[in-house]
């Protein structure tokens, strides 16, 4: 049943459910669609209604204290959550995702690739996913036959699944299933001995507010709401929960969204492609310490003038682009030459300490304290873009497709490297075999709780190469199991 | 792609004999070509038979030494 809990008269703190979920996205919908089955008794909470709103999706402003960031911006926070505007592209793990090298210190994933790969055709029904892979990297006839790279696999659906559209019958009719729009998860209270989950408290922006009470929790809320909702619940224990190794909130990753340099195409070779993706091939990003990447080479098919002064802007175009100065006369404004293009990117972050989410003094208009977002680049993320930079730049010109020019950065290894986002956050609640190296177990128990669990990204020990939806369904799917 | 652009991929003319001072020029710098290096650029190896010369990433056959 669904119920608005603005509108609800009946007192839940005297109700008891087998689990409460917090969080109404992708992982939340799967594990209440999963523990339903299982015959439990779910309550869903989501704070959002069924339909965006600026005052939801307020609570998510926060502060941006390392790489730019625009923390309200790429998250949805209504029924469905973030899957409301996602592109249906999903990349499963692959098997080096879950070796066993350490990197800034801290050890991969703690379960093996078999037990995320079980679930796998679980979730391509529930995202509705073709169960074989129709995806066409490349647009056109232009091809890199490479050792280092190969072709993207990744899996598109051609109608990206919105969770709170797909499921709502279910949700709606389901009589195991009481999901609560409006119903903001503001707090975790613990039981006497500080292990175990007692109620979460839910509010309403008008003030209302209630306890739920359950056997079991699972925070459901994404990446950075996971990590804090554990550290602003600090009124039993100052830390928060599930805190005492400070590692709430540690490990934000992202995928790095780097714009790796230009190119001049081959015409004999190129054609009239339009568009090339590669992945890094698995053993060479292992044996060689790098991060999982996929690379894209795009061509720019179209003059951008604007403005009274385009005619002007058309001669220097064409002047600069006959000359080979384009890039030198940039600063006057942005154009393209025809037969170019550009090398973008989205390369796996390495989980580091130092990137991370902490606690804001600010409140948002439910009194949740708001979070400060650290996101940074530690010196092995930029040792692996460079190289891989550097390797897709030799292999175009080795099959003789071009001539790659890299941005100065990539060859200055004094610069920064800049990125921006592909909104797919990340690891702040990561998965390990201790509370030293995480703050999940293998089951995505929250260490030091009895009753508390995590699902999401949030959890994710390495962020790999892909999109992260699909692990996130996975990995629901299997905490479903397991509860 | 015009045809000066194409002849880019093909050519790099050093002037000088040795690789550490070259002129460098994509195509013949006499026919006004698209990517002509004036100044004295740093070519760093890059392995693999390839090099790097102010950002562009060219395997060795593209090189001639004038």
């Amino acid at each position: 049943m669904i119920y608005d809990f603005n509108e609800h008269n009946e007192k839940l703190s005297s109700k008891h459910y087998d689990v409460c979920i917090c969080g109404a996205g992708a992982a939340g919908i799967t594990l209440a669609k999963t523990l339903e089955e299982k015959g439990k008794k779910v309550v869903l909470l989501e704070g959002g209604g069924r339909e965006y709103s600026q005052q939801s999706q307020d609570c998510y402003k926060g502060e941006n204290i390392g790489i730019t960031y625009y923390l309200e911006y790429f998250r949805l926070r209504y029924l469905g959550g973030t899957t409301n505007h996602w592109t249906g592209r999903c990349r499963p793990f692959v098997k080096q995702d879950f070796s066993s090298r350490i990197i800034n210190g801290l050890p991969g994933w703690p379960i093996e690739y078999e037990e995320m790969a079980r679930y796998l055709s679980g979730a391509k029904k529930i995202l509705d996913l073709p169960e074989e892979n129709t995806f066409n990297p490349t647009y056109g006839t232009a091809e890199i036959t490479s050792e280092s790279f190969v072709r993207d696999e990744s899996i598109v659906s051609e109608k990206p699944v919105r969770f709170g559209a797909k499921y709502y019958d279910l949700l709606s009719q389901s009589p195991n299933i009481d999901l609560f729009i409006n119903a903001n998860t503001t707090e975790i209270q613990l039981a006497d001995d500080l292990k175990t989950v007692g109620s979460v408290i839910i509010k309403t922006f008008s003030g209302k507010e209630d306890s739920i009470n359950a056997h079991k929790y699972i925070l459901c809320m994404g990446a950075i709401e996971n990590a804090r909702i554990l550290l602003s619940s600090n009124n039993q224990i100052k830390e928060g929960v599930g805190n005492k190794t400070d590692m709430v909130g540690r490990c934000f990753m992202e995928h790095f969204n780097v714009d790796m340099g230009s190119f001049i195409a081959e015409p004999s070779k190129w054609g009239d492609t339009l568009r090339m993706e590669y992945f890094t091939e698995p053993n060479y990003s292992y044996a060689n310490k790098l991060g999982l990447a996929n690379v894209t080479f795009y061509v720019v098919t179209r003059l951008k003038h604007f403005g009274r002064t385009k005619e002007l802007k058309k001669l220097f175009n064409r002047l600069s682009c006959r000359l080979g100065i384009s890039d030198k006369i940039q600063f006057i404004y942005k154009h393209d030459c025809l037969g170019e293009g550009e090398v973008s990117s989205l390369c796996e972050q390495f989980p580091y300490k130092k990137s991370r989410i902490t606690l804001s003094q600010d409140r948002d208009e439910l009194g949740v304290q708001r979070v400060v977002l650290d996101w940074r680049m530690s010196k092995d993320d930029e040792k692996s873009i460079r190289h891989i930079a550097i390797e897709i730049a030799k292999e175009f010109a080795k099959n003789d497709l071009g001539r790659v020019k890299l941005a100065s950065y990539i060859l200055d290894k004094n610069s920064d490297i800049p990125t921006s986002i592909h909104s797919h956050q990340m690891g702040t609640t990561r998965m390990a075999a201790n509370a030293e190296n995480g703050v999940v177990d293998v089951n995505c128990r929250v260490f030091g709780t009895e009753n508390l669990y995590v699902a999401g990204s949030s959890v994710f020990s390495t962020g790999g190469g892909g999109n992260p939806t699909m692990p996130i369904v996975q990995l629901a799917l299997r905490l479903g199991e397991h509860l | 792609m015009n045809d000066d652009r194409r002849r880019i991929l093909k050519k790099i003319i050093f002037s000088g004999a040795c690789m550490t001072a070259p002129l460098v020029a994509f195509g013949s710098p006499t026919k006004n070509s698209d990517l002509f290096f004036q100044a004295q650029p740093k070519i760093n190896s890059l392995g693999d038979g390839m090099y790097e010369i102010d950002g562009w990433v060219i395997p060795s056959s593209d090189l001639r030494l004038s």
